[in-house]
């Protein structure tokens, strides 16, 4: 096959496209510049696009908490009730789903300890 | 006191960073967008071509731009990402001239840390909308998803793949999936991670491929049927669906580096590829349907379709027709064809340029002509889209009409009939012929003039009083009503001498046959021979315009003749001579006028080769002063006047540069028309083109009207190589470059790339290696391999012909030119700065000053002197030279004996890379610490540091406004000024 088949049927969006082009004997250059648009009406926009600021190592953690806590609960509802009243140290609960900004001096660090 | 300073820009942007293809402003709607750093121009494809519809300025320089379309929506919608990581998606509502952009979601997706990534910003959209996902940071990759209410989180995940090359979402995946090429100490790879949008975590590697391509960089995702993707690399192209894969090495991609593509069918069968060298492939994918009825890529096949500009970016439009967006060159609209072309053998025809004057690496102001009217030659582009670009302020012309005739002789409107107003004929000219156009509207017909002799060529044609046309041709006048168009009465010259020259207002008409010149006036139904006269030589052009709009007649006459080349003033209707003036040279005047600008009188007499001399002239006593000459072509001029709208006088210089003259301030202004070439006009007052010029060249006529107001206008002389350095040498009429050209190393030894400024100069020297003791030894190079190749040309100042080309020494790199008078010396000279370059090195240790004479056409060495350094920029500094060497400032003297002798220097910079001067000032532009404001003692003969910029910026451009302001440019696209403390 040579470059000619390989060529034949160019996708065509509308077939009247570009058949009016004039070129006045050679190439021609543009000179049209569309207008400046300057925007008069404040369209307020649907969503807001925002990172999210928790520590990647942070999320992972809190990640593998909630999967573990979980599993636990299904597997060991009743072992749980004896290991809570002992005195292990846990993790808390209660600020840790928020993925709150008080996490982010350690930042540096932690990202760091994710990659070893 | 504090002043301010504010920056205006006088062109945007050119340079093409992204284009894409979608449905945008409609559903049906075929738009083409473009980003030019921090502009946006929407355009929609039409069967006339691209049609202009909105250009939109964003704050922020877009990084990448992409169209993606939620299953819900029936158009696409715009993703943004800019420089500083904001990112926004955008809409169109409303059509035509309600055409509203709307911010569907915006936001700034920066982390507080991270290392941004070297390969660059990499933002990628899932091809069913799912997520966007971003690699900003090594070693993270951002996802968006893409969900229809709420707020957008764009989270990290971690990547352990550091190095990333490129990175795309494959095409029909259950959950997203991204397939990305990474580097590592082994090479490259392809590896794939679907992502889970819930958890926000890559989940699995669905399939990967170690030990690619090492030069791997370009993933073009493949949509479904096959599915897959193909990744391109130096020598080969490979296509991996996860379960097989096919590889081709083509010999062809090998020469250069593919940089880009544009997928032609929706269902991924081509694709378009575009390499650094600016050549544009076909990719293939051939396939088979195996016995399950499953589409399987069976080969890939590569074909060069031809060259192109350099390209950034390549969209598909329409119809074979595709847009190459280049950041190097000019943009281009090409069409591609089915049949080679049989010179050239591409597949490629270009239907339309976009000027792009990026990237400008120097620039100088110049005024050629002496008429303060400033223009800027710029060194634009790269590699072989390099060309100077003349920009200067003129007048455009917007074209309403063009009809395509050839060989039109002189154009003149009419008003026949009734019409008092309006034109509503044209009369055109040509070899033995006479045709005349009659205007209905916006319509344009043949038609006859009966008293009008038809079979010979006319010299005037034109409304005289009494409701009368006149009709001159070689053998007659003859004068003919507007009504009956009958021929009311005829003129001949006594003699059986053809008429040559003629010219005519109102009422007056100038006839020459040779040297004998007869005064006719018109009367009703009557033209009167009042005068005759023989002059010394034979007539070249004649002018009997009104000087004062009040009167009906005028009373001089102006007249160029041959051999003696003068320009005479005759009294009328005695055809008495006043005045006369020697024009001196052999150059035959080919068009006179007399005109009245701003209450002053001039003659303007244009010659053969377009240039034209101008003076005041005292209407009574025909006294010709204040003689002046300007260049406004190189063929012969045809000067005519014609009314603006605001009624003020403008001449038109029809020429191959086609100028327009008035007058601003009582001083002639002479502006460029953006118009290749021009050969005859006339002012039309038509109906359907009021106030409107018809213009006529070799091929067509034009009918068009003429900007009020001077824009920028753009010429460009293609080099073919790389410019970097430019200056101008008035004394020689030339322009100094500084070239750049790549030579690959061939069997026979280094050969040219492609014929370029350099290699196509026919004057050529070089600086021999041996010459030099300070000489680096070039590094051995393997065949194939480019090497960079630094030249000297001295272009014309008016042709912009190559006069000389003077190569450098292998390895050496010339950084910096300036032409330069020294001392004593009453010579200028070219001094070009450079550096051996020895790529162990991490800095330049050696570079030479060189200062060349240019001299009838001739190039000659003068002197050289070994510097320890790269010479990054060179000023002229008070009759010495100012050198900027690495990380010192050195002050160089001129000798008698023709040689540089160092003065003394300045030391406390990391690398001196922009020098300044002002008087005894001088700004130095660091590498990386801002600005430095030196003063040079005479008495001690040496530098003090007076003023610094403890900021630090890293520099690109310095320069000095006033003695206590100083404006710089960084390389983070600011413009800062700073003021001496005092």
């Amino acid at each position: 096959m040579s470059v000619t088949d390989f060529l034949k049927g160019l996708p065509s969006y509308n077939e009247n496209n570009f058949t009016k082009y004039h070129n006045d004997g050679g190439i021609r250059n543009n000179a049209k510049r569309p207008s400046v648009y300057l925007p008069t009406v404040d369209h307020p926009s649907d969503q807001v696009i925002v990172t999210e600021k928790t520590n990647i190592l942070l999320r992972y953690l809190h990640q593998q908490w909630d999967k573990k806590s979980h599993h636990k609960k299904r597997d060991h509802l009743n072992l749980e009730a004896v290991d809570e009243a002992g005195s292990r140290k846990r993790p808390r609960l209660d600020n840790g789903s928020s993925g709150s900004s008080s996490a982010n001096p350690a930042a540096g660090h932690s990202s760091n300890d994710a990659r070893h | 006191m504090s002043t301010h300073q504010y920056v205006v820009t006088a062109h945007k942007p050119t340079a093409v960073t992204s284009c894409v293809t979608g449905n945008f402003t409609s559903p049906t709607d075929l738009n083409l967008i473009l980003a030019k750093n921090n502009r946006l121009e929407f355009y929609v494809v039409t069967p006339e071509g691209l049609r202009p519809l909105k250009e939109i300025c964003i704050y922020g320089k877009v990084c990448v731009m992409k169209f993606f379309r939620p299953k819900t929506e029936k158009k696409d919608l715009l993703f943004i990402l800019t420089a500083r990581y904001n990112t926004m998606i955008l809409e169109a509502i409303g059509e035509g001239d309600n055409l509203e952009i709307k911010t569907k979601a915006h936001g700034n997706v920066a982390d507080k840390i991270g290392k941004p990534s070297e390969s660059g910003i990499i933002a990628i959209i899932d091809p069913e909308s799912r997520a966007i996902g971003l690699r900003l940071y090594d070693g993270l990759f951002k996802i968006i998803p893409l969900e229809n209410c709420g707020e957008l989180k764009a989270t990290s995940i971690r990547m352990e793949e550091i190095q990333i090359q490129d990175m795309e979402f494959l095409h029909g995946c259950p959950s997203p999936t991204v397939i990305l090429i990474h580097h590592d100490h082994n090479g490259r790879h392809i590896k794939t991670h679907e992502i889970s949008l819930k958890d926000k975590e890559f989940v699995k590697t669905p399939w990967k491929q170690d030990n690619i391509d090492a030069e791997a960089s370009l993933i073009i995702p493949v949509p479904e049927p096959f599915g897959g993707a193909i990744i391109v690399g130096q020598e080969t192209i490979l296509y991996h669906d996860g379960t097989n894969y096919v590889a081709v090495t083509p010999p062809v991609i090998r020469q250069s580096t593919m940089s880009c593509y544009a997928r032609v069918d929706s269902n991924g069968a081509r694709y378009m590829l575009g390499d650094m060298s600016g050549r544009l492939f076909l990719l293939l994918l051939e396939h088979e349907e195996k016995m399950d009825g499953l589409q399987v890529v069976k080969d890939l096949k590569v074909e060069v379709l031809g060259e192109v500009s350099i390209p950034e970016c390549i969209t598909y439009l329409d119809n074979g027709v595709v847009f190459i967006g280049s950041r190097l060159g000019d943009s281009q609209l090409i069409k591609l064809n089915i049949k080679p072309d049989s010179k050239t053998n591409s597949y490629i025809s270009v239907m339309e340029t976009f000027t792009n004057l990026a990237p400008i690496t120097d620039m100088v102001v110049v005024d050629l002509e002496k008429q303060g009217q400033a223009q800027l030659v710029t060194c634009s582009g790269a590699f072989k889209e390099g060309s100077l670009r003349i920009i200067r302020n003129g007048i455009g012309i917007q074209e309403h009409a063009t009809i395509d005739l050839q060989g039109i002789k002189g154009m003149w409107p009419l008003k026949m009939g009734p019409s008092k107003e309006f034109d509503n004929t044209l009369v055109l000219s040509f070899v033995q012929q006479t045709r005349v156009l009659s205007l209905n509207g916006d319509e344009v017909s043949e038609t006859e003039i009966v008293g009008f002799q038809s079979d010979c060529q006319s010299f005037f044609c034109g409304n005289v009083n009494h409701n009368q046309v006149l009709q001159i041709t070689s053998v007659s006048a003859r004068l003919v009503s507007t009504d009956s168009k009958q021929l009311i009465h005829e003129w001949k010259p006594p003699t059986e001498k053809n008429i040559s020259v003629v010219a005519c207002n109102k009422l007056q008409v100038l006839c020459a046959t040779g040297s004998d010149l007869y005064y006719l006036e018109i009367g009703d139904k009557i033209i009167d021979q009042k005068a005759h006269a023989v002059l010394e030589y034979e007539v070249a052009c004649l002018d009997v315009s009104l000087l004062d709009t009040g009167t009906e007649k005028a009373s001089i006459a102006a007249v160029g003749l041959w051999t003696d080349i003068s320009a005479r003033i005759l009294k009328l209707p005695s055809l008495d001579e006043l005045n006369k003036e020697f024009l001196g040279g052999e150059i035959i005047p080919r068009s006179i006028l007399v005109t009245c600008f701003d209450g002053i009188n001039y003659l303007l007499c244009a010659l053969g080769d377009g240039s034209m001399y101008y003076f005041n002239l005292n209407k009574e006593t025909g006294i010709l002063s204040e003689k002046k000459k300007v260049t406004l072509g190189t063929q012969p001029t045809v000067l005519r006047t014609f009314g603006s709208s605001t009624n003020s006088t403008n001449v038109f210089a029809c020429s191959d540069r086609p100028t327009v003259i008035y007058s601003s301030n009582h001083k002639l202004v002479f502006s460029n028309v953006n118009l290749k070439e021009v050969n005859h006009m006339c002012s039309l007052h038509a109906e359907a083109y009021p106030d409107s010029l018809a213009l006529s060249n070799d091929n067509t006529m034009t009918f068009g009207t003429i900007d009020e107001i001077q824009k920028l206008h753009i010429r460009t002389v293609p080099l073919g190589e790389s410019p970097r350095r430019i200056a101008y040498q008035e004394t020689s009429q030339t322009f100094g470059v500084i070239t750049m050209r790549l030579d690959v190393m061939k069997a026979s030894g280094l050969q040219p790339a492609r014929n370029s400024a350099s290699t196509l100069s026919t004057n050529t020297s070089s600086s021999a290696a041996t010459m030099f003791k300070g000489a680096v030894t070039a590094p051995a190079l393997d065949i194939g391999q480019e090497t960079e190749i630094h030249n000297l040309l001295v272009v014309d100042q008016h042709t912009f012909e190559v006069h000389h080309c003077h190569q450098l020494m292998p390895s050496e790199y010339a950084l910096s030119l300036v032409s330069a008078r020294l001392g004593d010396d009453p010579r200028t000279y070219y001094i070009v700065g450079t550096a051996l370059v020895n790529p162990e090195e991490s800095e330049p240790k050696a570079g030479r000053i060189v200062v060349f004479l240019f001299e009838e056409s001739k190039l000659t060495q003068v002197s050289e002197k070994e510097i320890k350094g790269a010479c990054y920029c060179l000023i002229e500094f008070n009759g010495k030279l100012l050198a900027a060497i690495n990380s010192t400032v050195r002050l160089f003297e001129w000798t008698t004996e023709r040689e540089l002798r160092l003065e003394c220097s300045h030391f406390n910079n990391i690398i001196a890379l922009f020098l300044k001067a002002k008087g005894d000032f001088i700004l130095v532009g660091d590498l990386m610490r801002s600005m430095t404001l030196l003063q040079y003692k005479t008495m001690e003969g040496n530098f003090e540091e007076i003023a610094r910029d403890f900021h630090p910026n890293w520099m690109t451009a310095v320069e000095i406004i006033d003695d206590d302001t100083f404006l710089g440019g960084e390389n983070s696209y600011n413009l800062f000024v700073c003021q001496k403390d005092r």
